[in-house]
């Protein structure tokens, strides 16, 4: 409480440099709450967005799928869903269940023929998950037993088709026959990768069922939650029922490995900025410390010659340095919320990005704001150790004869 | 015997010239001595305070305080040593300026880590007549006034000894009398040891023994 008092009256006092070292530790602080900020708002994005276009939270899987699923598909089917979805469906957490099947197979629209690969699934709830992208002309597909596709908008170039016109599916039937369907073209979608807009297509699952001959039967069961938050607190769940059934399962966080290495790359990135920041703000504060301590010499022969130890000596300089680094944090913080504030009031901040206005916001993670705090604080006293070291050790006769 | 120093000599090494502002210096000081130690300046007045107020080592010779060698002791024990047998005003008056006058007296038993009894505190601000001060900060006081909190500081602790390095000097000569009228007083009354230095012989005319010191050597 001494140093604390001390401390804070030495930074009123000397209120001009201490100003300039907390509005550095502010600058310090707004720059990497901000920053993490935008990485955290822009990585939930991303990862909600591959949540919810056709990813999941969850994905079930006969057993064994993921080893040998690729190299013979149709023996890694889950027989009857059935019960399997109504068993999931009594977990309050989870807001959708669905069933799918990937497929792949040459689409044709009678001049021009394609290579194609698909999701198969229920067009009420693929809709409600929002997979197959964006939707940029036509309608989503109607209902689970019409005849109807989706096709990348490189599909439809390739294939010079339009909404409405019709076009026939081909594909290898689980006993090795080939059989075709025809399916009238109800929408045209683009996800912005072009090389999934030549290539995907999406139709109702029974229209898959059919084509390849496959009864009821479906490669597997798709999670949404209500909130991702839940992701691990349902895991036990999701994994007795997995056992209960043979089923194999995987995460969001398996299954989506582009967020992964970006979110990784990320950190790497915010950490670089960190240390950055924080290196010129060790250097300001010591500075500080360093021009203090020269104003300060008569007083700290004083207080020695009045008895105050050298580890006290040094302690005084060391608390004000953190005072300045946690009110400069504070300050720091509380700007940072001022803009975040603001950002969200107007909806965002706009950005144009290749000519797409985008809005960006910035949500600092809750650790993130702990660990910035502390960091900053624990780096003003850092900085400040060397030098009250030095005040400490300073003779007493020559700071007293000191002028 | 307070204090014995014996054969104190103090060299201070300016590069490649040696400066002698002490030479084989022999004091002893009695408890309830009223000491002024007179010389122009230069004359190694502060150094000899600072050697006897265990803030500086002499280069030859040695200090006893109560029979303890100051030489032989490590920096913390010093320090605790200063702050419970030692007290000391400075020309300068080298109060904290951001402290109050009560904060300031308050101080030396502040940093013994103990509960402070701030009856003492307000017992020895009363004794230099500064009671309705407590809540003034050095700036908002005259030089006398500054100069009596400094007192009233050095006395808080009931030290064995207080060091006054030219304690009237930056006063003028009415605050002055009043200041070493005050110190005699609390001799008179409290016993307390004093030694201080001056250069200016009425206020060396109030001490009980005046030492001269020129040159670094004392004149008895």
């Amino acid at each position: 409480m001494f140093y604390l008092m001390i401390g804070f009256r030495n930074i009123i006092k000397n209120f001009r440099r201490s100003l300039i070292t907390m509005i550095s530790i502010m600058i310090g602080m707004v720059a990497c709450l901000l920053t993490q900020g935008f990485f955290n708002w822009n990585i939930n994005e991303l990862r909600e967005s591959m949540i919810h276009n056709g990813v999941g939270h969850y994905q079930f899987y006969a057993n064994g799928f993921s080893k040998y699923g690729n190299e013979d598909p149709y023996q890694y089917l889950i027989d009857d869903a059935s019960p399997i979805i109504k068993k999931l469906q009594t977990i309050p957490q989870i807001q959708l269940v669905t069933t799918r099947m990937t497929f792949s197979g040459i689409l044709s629209s009678g001049n021009h023929s394609t290579v194609v690969t698909g999701e198969a699934g229920n067009p009420e709830k693929e809709k409600k998950l929002n997979a197959g992208s964006h939707l940029i002309q036509g309608t989503y597909l109607n209902s689970k037993n019409a005849n109807e596709i989706m096709i990348g908008d490189g599909v439809a170039r390739k294939l010079s088709v339009k909404i409405g016109d019709t076009v026939t599916l081909m594909g290898n039937m689980k006993d090795g026959g080939i059989n075709a369907v025809d399916l009238k073209v109800t929408g045209i979608t683009h996800s912005g990768y072009s090389d999934l807009d030549n290539l995907s297509v999406m139709t109702p699952l029974s229209v898959i069922q059919n084509l390849l001959n496959i009864g009821t039967n479906v490669q597997k069961i798709v999670i949404l939650l209500k909130d991702t938050g839940d992701t691990a607190r349902i895991r036990p769940q999701i994994t007795e029922i997995s056992k209960q059934y043979n089923l194999e399962y995987q995460s969001w966080e398996t299954l989506a490995e582009f967020y992964q290495s970006l979110k990784l790359m990320y950190n790497i990135v915010f950490d670089i900025i960190i240390f950055i920041v924080l290196a010129i703000v060790t250097f300001t504060i010591s500075n500080t410390v360093n021009m203090n301590l020269s104003e300060r010499f008569r007083e700290i022969g004083t207080i020695r010659a009045l008895g105050t130890r050298r580890t006290q000596v040094a302690w005084i300089f060391i608390v004000e340095s953190w005072l300045l680094g946690i009110i400069g944090g504070m300050i720091g913080l509380l700007m940072s919320y001022l803009f975040i504030g603001f950002t969200e009031c107007i909806g965002g901040l706009p950005v144009k990005v290749h000519g797409t206005l985008i809005h960006v916001f910035f949500h600092p993670s809750f650790t993130t704001i702990i660990i910035c705090m502390i960091l900053f604080s624990l780096i003003a006293m850092t900085a400040s150790i060397i030098p009250s070291r030095r005040a400490s050790k300073i003779s007493i006769s020559e700071a007293l004869r000191w002028v | 015997m307070l204090i014995r120093a014996e054969n104190v000599s103090k060299i201070y090494e300016m590069g490649k010239v040696e400066i002698k502002a002490l030479q084989n210096v022999n004091l002893d000081i009695e408890k309830g001595d009223f000491i002024s130690l007179m010389g122009p300046s230069g004359a190694g007045k502060s150094t000899l305070l600072h050697i006897i107020g265990c803030l500086d080592n002499p280069t030859e010779g040695s200090v006893e305080i109560y029979g303890q060698k100051i030489q032989n002791m490590k920096d913390s024990q010093l320090s605790v040593f200063r702050n419970r047998h030692i007290g000391f005003i400075f020309q300068s008056f080298n109060l904290m300026s951001v402290l109050n006058v009560y904060e300031n007296v308050e101080y030396p038993l502040m940093i013994r880590k103990k509960k402070v009894d701030k009856e003492k505190v307000f017992k020895t601000i009363e004794s230099v007549g500064l009671l309705d001060y407590l809540k003034h900060r050095p700036d908002e006081l005259s030089g006398g006034q500054r100069q009596r909190v400094a007192i009233a500081r050095a006395l808080v602790t009931d030290p064995d000894i207080i060091l006054a390095d030219e304690p009237t000097a930056n006063l003028d000569s009415k605050t002055g009398e009043k200041i070493i009228s005050l110190l005699l007083e609390l001799n008179s009354i409290h016993n307390v040891t004093f030694l201080f230095s001056t250069h200016n012989d009425n206020v060396a005319k109030y001490a009980k023994r005046v030492i001269h010191i020129l040159d670094g050597q004392l004149q008895q």
